[in-house]
């Protein structure tokens, strides 16, 4: 119906299924979640899967069921069609352990003939399903243009009849029938399956290791096969799990209102359709078919769930975890001059299993200063940071150490006292400016909320407030673009009004972390030369965190190196630059290639930066330390008054930067 | 300078016979637009990402594109590699012109011309192989028997400095920097003339950045491969490039051997790109922080 | 704005148009000859013709569609086949009750999901939590037509505090009326309640661990206005979409309701109608359910918009 697509178009695909879960479709998301399963992923999904209880009972539920459909003749008592006039509306007795219905016949064997009709209505409609709507949606998706407009048309007017008044009308046509029923069910989630199957193939389309295969040459059929459908069955699976409740939910409904099954067929909707009359003085007969249906839909969604979620690298357990001998916690006192505003000593941040994402980090800023933490991803930077303001993600604690702001301390704050130094006392920029910012809400709002959140204005004088912000961080045009969403904004602007919303209230401190790391090279320029500017008129401090060497030569005072969770090396940014005392900060000024680095290979450092829960024993990198002796592999190696973590730091002629 | 450029060049663009002698690759003219969504009363937008550009890039030597978000220099990789249309202009590979192909690009085009791109996630399919990705790049273009296969896989595998036992894991089970390395192998597997590198760094960190630098240029001494070197940092774009091209909102504003556009950059944009560009050591980057002060009062 | 709800409105004319030829064509399939289901089977070949040729049926089914589209732009959907009323006419009585049922059992949902989803994301994994997923859990696998049934059985039959089935008009009587829609709403909402619960829970968990939330928390923002004023108005982006998709599911699912509690909507007019093959009431009623489906879908993306600036027209 509509051929401009919103951005929930795929969830409102779903139309046919009463419980078709948007989330489950999302093909960015569903299929990256599942991307990590291959053959061998696949054997773990499958061992964490027998891992959750619930899917457990599914999967036991499902095996009964199977067993009492194909072993119905056996394990029913009576003919479920057999009438006993005489019998009829029997309470629950030894003969007939469930009663019997108003014709005398056995509830009992009719629940478990009915279990027969059920699963064979739902594998029925799901198989028609996928087999017509993979094949569809491949076929649409990949072909796309005016295939896939007449596709999607068709499928706009199929969904806008709802599922149930289609099956009515495809019954109408068809005839009355379970089969009929089924094969209208059957077309319906067709439609569905294909916009599923078609939404992962568009998104899959654009990955680039299908542009790296066509640039390969190789057969556009072999490419849809062989690697875009493997990515489309993960999602799928789920979705055809929880089709198969809701074919059993569609056969029920029309069964009971009496156009799904004929009269030789015994089915849950209609014996609950008959029950109708007695239900008041005979409840068993309407509870039992009820309860039948229910449990079935309910195992068949649980084990749709359970399969999401196994498949979802969020419940990984992670490896190595737990496996890990803790690291004791070590506090080196460092002493810190009395003009520092930042005061970190020995932190120590731990996640749920004990691992230490930093340890014994120390050090300090002083007023007006600007302090630079540097080093490769997975070295704990943003973790310090974000324990600063305590802003830790779940299940990662401050293990030890403390965090002095002048004379307040910060570890271990929380509720309201926490409050009143975010934003007020520090401020903080983030990494990427586009999901810095609520999409949903215009920037004026956000600023003057953040004002609020720390001063008594009023919304027009925060109003007033915000603007000026923005003209302090150089937006032009403040007082219109207030009223614009964070999507009307470049990446540099966007960042400049994240920096506004961390200035709202004087803080005393701005911790950047990764500022420019999203932006481009002329506008990282113009963003560090604002910080810069700004740190000098507003007498701030400035803690940048980055990978960028370039960025803290640029920027910085004085700079700590990490690595592996340590600071490393803790000195004046000239003299780290020049005369290195650490390896890693030597080798990490090597590797980047400069002016004089022409042709010539650049310095490498082999390896790459261990996991937390792999820290190394004695120095963290002597594994890829040129330098390293026996003595660097074990005990602790402290630092020095340079912060420098190096049992060789005296001995060492280290190059600096050329 | 075996390379020519000529940027924003009024030459005809007559046709060029196929000859060993001229260069591997020479794009003329190039323009590249993109339609954009079109509504249902069929009104086609449309958005010129290339405009006019034009270098060539002799065997065994390496271009670099530099230029930020918006340059079009992603395009102009995508347009060689056939991934993106050609609007204007012509695109001449070992004398042979690629508009001549049609609709479908010849195998051996395919072979001779590979691409790395920036992210290794996205860019190596999850649910295969190492051995399964590189197994394909290789029997595409020559069929071996299963044995010959697993030989040159592993071959492979080591000429990027990754071992056997990788061949059976997954990209998600790599690193970053390894996964970069089984693209390079993948775009090795066909024996190709010349690569398409797009951003093939920039996804790293600082220490694999330079491993993986430095194999590039390896293989180039070793196989004699050219190479289109795509990225935004003009740094790591001088250190391998022989030539570099600038580009800005589409065209190229200066080309040149790189140490010339490096150490003299003529164009406004390249003085600004590069008094914008960090470098890692203080003394240096303060000269560089006052140049683009300087330029950025000029503004 | 005006311009967009022309625009959205122009481009579903050709799905309706699609709908009604899709009807049409579906309905005049059917096995059934409503000819030989008025006169009987046995009535001379003669009659059946000759009431044939009067009901225009032997003509090209093409023909009768721009007929039949004819008229319905018009508002004449034809008469009913056996009650010779006009098909416009019953249906707009048999709308106005399923909707309204609808509407009850949506409100119903929404009053109930929303919070309980919220609630659910901001302490998940808790036992409250797991108790909200148990039961959502339970919410979508309950047959809304056996839990209408458990519910008359307990609250009309056992407990007597409701009308155990019947409608009253609501210009008749206001009270009763209100008092015999509780049951069948509630029996309809359930489901979609138990969708948007875990729609909500999921989409707040999402916004609650987004990088925007952490700026707000690092500016000071006290965490009840983060998830009040930020967290849900993001969360209800995609809730919305399910919202939509749940109002056309609520009209067909109250069909089944409207047959429990002897409500006379267009769910038992519909369902008499493909009994005894009533090709204008049939095809009247889907292609209304459709434009219907078309107007909630409409409705949901004007909305869409005032929730995400992203895609209002600019």
């Amino acid at each position: 119906m509509t051929d401009q697509p919103r951005e929930g178009t795929l969830q409102s695909t779903a139309v046919l299924t009463e419980q078709t879960d948007p989330a489950g479709i999302e093909p960015g998301d569903g299929a990256a979640a599942e991307a990590a399963a291959g053959p061998r992923a696949k054997a773990r999904t499958l061992r964490r899967m027998l891992r959750q209880p619930v899917t457990l009972f599914c999967l036991a539920m499902l095996l009964l069921q199977v067993v009492l459909a194909l072993g119905a003749p056996l394990i029913a008592p009576y003919d479920p069609a057999a009438p006993n006039v005489a019998n009829k509306l029997q309470g629950p007795s030894g003969d007939h352990w469930l009663g019997t219905d108003d014709l005398g016949r056995d509830t009992l064997s009719r629940i478990i003939y009915g279990t027969r009709t059920a699963l064979l209505a739902s594998t029925e409609s799901v198989a028609i399903g996928l087999v017509l709507g993979v094949g569809l949606g491949l076929f649409v998706g990949y072909r796309g243009g005016w295939w896939d407009r007449i596709g999607m048309r068709i499928a706009d007017v199929m969904q806008s009849i709802p599922a149930l008044l289609l099956a009515l009308a495809l019954v109408a046509v068809l005839g009355s029938g379970l089969g009929n029923a089924m094969l209208a069910v059957g077309l319906i989630f067709a439609v569905s399956f294909m916009r599923i199957t078609r939404a992962v193939v568009l998104a899959e389309r654009e990955k680039l290791y299908v542009d790296a295969a066509r640039v390969l040459g190789l057969r556009s059929s072999g490419i849809m096969l062989r690697q875009v459908l493997p990515n489309v069955s993960p999602p799928l699976i789920v979705q055809a799990s929880i089709a198969l409740g809701t074919a059993l939910l569609i056969e029920a409904t029309l069964s009971f209102l009496g156009v799904g099954i004929d009269a030789t067929q015994v089915s849950w909707g209609a014996m609950l359709d008959a029950s109708r009359q007695h239900v008041s003085e005979h409840p068993l007969l309407a509870i039992l078919p009820g309860a039948a249906i229910t449990l079935s839909v309910l195992a068949f969604n649980l084990l749709g769930d359970g399969l999401r979620d196994a498949g979802s690298p969020r419940s990984a357990p992670r490896a190595g975890s737990g496996k890990k001998a803790k690291l004791p916690i070590v506090s080196t006192p460092v002493p810190s001059p009395d003009d520092a505003l930042l005061r970190v000593d020995g932190l120590t941040v731990t996640d749920r299993n004990g691992a230490q994402l930093i340890s014994d980090v120390s050090f300090h800023i002083k007023r007006g200063e600007t302090f630079g933490v540097v080093g490769e991803s997975g070295c704990g930077k943003s973790i310090t940071a974000a324990a600063i303001l305590g802003l830790l993600p779940k299940g990662v604690t401050i293990a030890g150490g403390s965090i002095r702001l002048e004379d307040s301390e910060l570890a271990g704050l929380s509720g309201e006292a926490l409050r009143q130094v975010r934003g007020k006392r520090i401020g903080m920029v983030f990494q990427d400016p586009g999901s810095a910012l609520s999409p949903v809400h215009t920037v004026g709002r956000q600023l003057t909320d953040a004002i609020r959140a720390h001063s008594g204005l009023s919304k027009a004088e925060a109003h007033d407030r915000a603007a000026e912000l923005l003209t302090l961080v150089g937006v032009p045009n403040p007082q219109e673009r207030l009223k614009d969403y964070p999507h009307q904004f470049s990446g540099g602007m966007a960042q400049r009004v994240v920096i506004a919303g961390a200035l709202a209230c004087d803080p005393e401190l701005l911790i950047a972390d990764e500022p420019t790391t999203a932006l481009d090279v002329t506008i990282q320029a113009q963003v560090l030369d604002l910080l810069a500017s700004l740190r000098e008129r507003l007498q701030m401090s400035l803690l940048i965190i980055t990978h960028d060497l370039g960025v803290v030569a640029d920027s910085c005072d004085r700079v700590a190196v990490m690595y592996a969770g340590q600071i490393v090396e803790q000195r004046s940014v000239e003299d780290a630059f020049a005369e290195p005392k650490h390896p890693y900060t030597e080798a990490l000024l090597a590797a980047v290639p400069h002016s004089e680095t022409d042709g010539e290979p650049l310095a490498t450092i082999p390896g790459r930066v261990p996991p937390a829960w792999a820290w190394p024993q004695g120095c963290r990198f002597n594994p890829r330390c040129p330098y390293a002796t026996d003595d660097c592999r074990t005990g602790t190696v402290p630092a020095d008054a340079d912060g420098v973590r190096c049992l060789r730091v005296t001995e060492l002629q280290l190059a600096g930067a050329r | 300078m075996s390379t020519d450029i000529t940027p924003d060049t009024e030459q005809s663009s007559e046709p060029s016979e196929p000859s060993k002698d001229g260069p591997l690759l020479s794009v003329e003219n190039l323009s590249v637009q993109y339609q954009l969504g079109r509504g249902m009363t069929g009104r086609a937008k449309t958005l010129t990402a290339v405009r006019d550009v034009s270098f060539s890039i002799e065997t065994g030597r390496t271009l670099g594109l530099v230029g930020e978000s918006g340059s079009g220099k992603s395009s102009i990789g995508r347009a060689i590699l056939r991934l993106a249309p050609v609007s204007g202009g012509r695109i001449v590979f070992d004398g042979q012109d690629t508009a001549t192909f049609g609709k479908r690009t010849p195998l051996s085009f395919n072979r001779d011309v590979q691409v790395v791109f920036q992210d290794p996630m996205s860019s190596l399919n999850p649910r295969q192989t190492i051995a399964t990705t590189i197994g394909q790049a290789i029997t595409r273009h020559r069929p071996l028997s299963g044995l010959e296969r697993d030989r040159e896989i592993e071959q492979a595998l080591d000429r990027v400095g990754l071992s056997g036992y990788h061949a059976d894991r997954y990209p998600h089970e790599l690193s970053g920097g390894q996964r970069q390395r089984v693209a390079i192998a993948r775009a090795l597997a066909p024996r190709p003339r010349l690569i398409v590198c797009d951003e093939p760094v920039s996804a790293l960190d600082v220490s694999t950045q330079s491993q993986v630098i430095n194999l590039l240029m390896e293989l180039q001494r070793e196989l004699s491969v050219s190479y289109l070197f795509i990225a935004h940092d003009l740094e790591v774009v001088r250190h391998i490039s022989d030539d570099i091209g600038v580009l800005y909102l589409g065209q190229m504003v200066e080309a040149g051997p790189a140490d010339q556009v490096y150490r003299t950059p003529a164009h406004s944009y390249t003085q600004r790109l590069l008094a914008s560009t960090l470098v890692a050591n203080p003394a240096r980057q303060a000269a560089r922080t006052a140049e683009r002060r300087a330029l950025g009062a000029d503004a | 704005m005006t311009k967009f709800v022309l625009q959205r409105l122009l481009s579903a004319l050709p799905t309706l148009l699609l709908v009604s030829a899709f009807v049409f064509t579906l309905v005049h399939l059917t096995p059934t000859d409503p000819v030989a289901q008025i006169l009987g089977e046995g009535a001379p070949a003669a009659d059946k013709d000759a009431l044939r040729e009067q009901m225009g049926l032997s003509r090209p089914i093409f023909e009768q569609y721009i007929d039949w589209l004819g008229g319905a732009v018009t508002g004449d959907l034809g008469n009913s086949l056996y009650t010779s009323i006009p098909v416009s006419e019953s249906i707009s009585t048999g709308i106005g009750i399923t909707l309204s049922l609808a509407i009850a059992g949506m409100a119903i949902a929404l009053l109930a999901g929303v919070p309980l989803g919220v609630l659910g994301a901001l302490r998940p994994g808790t036992t409250a939590d797991r108790l909200l997923t148990t039961v959502v859990a339970l919410g979508l696998a309950v047959p809304s037509f056996w839990l209408g049934l458990l519910l008359v059985l307990v609250f009309a039959v056992n407990l007597g505090w409701l009308p155990v089935v019947g409608y009253t008009p609501i210009g008749e009587d206001p009270g009763a009326w209100a008092t015999g829609m509780i049951l069948p709403a509630i029996a309809l909402g359930s489901h979609t309640a138990a969708v948007i619960a875990r729609q909500t829970r999921s989409a707040m968990i999402d916004a609650l661990e987004s990088p925007y939330v952490t700026t707000l928390l690092a500016r000071g923002i006290r965490k009840r206005k983060i998830v009040l004023r930020y967290a849900i108005k993001n969360a209800m982006v995609p809730v919305l979409a399910v919202i939509a998709i749940q109002m056309s599911v609520l009209v067909a699912a109250s069909f089944v309701i409207e047959r429990i509690f002897a409500v006379p909507g267009l769910g038992t007019m519909l369902i008499d109608s493909v009994v005894r093959a009533d090709y204008p009431v049939l095809q009247g009623a889907i292609v209304l359910v459709a434009v219907i489906v078309l107007l909630v879908n409409l409705g949901a993306d004007l909305l869409y918009g005032v929730i995400n600036p992203k895609v209002r027209p600019q």
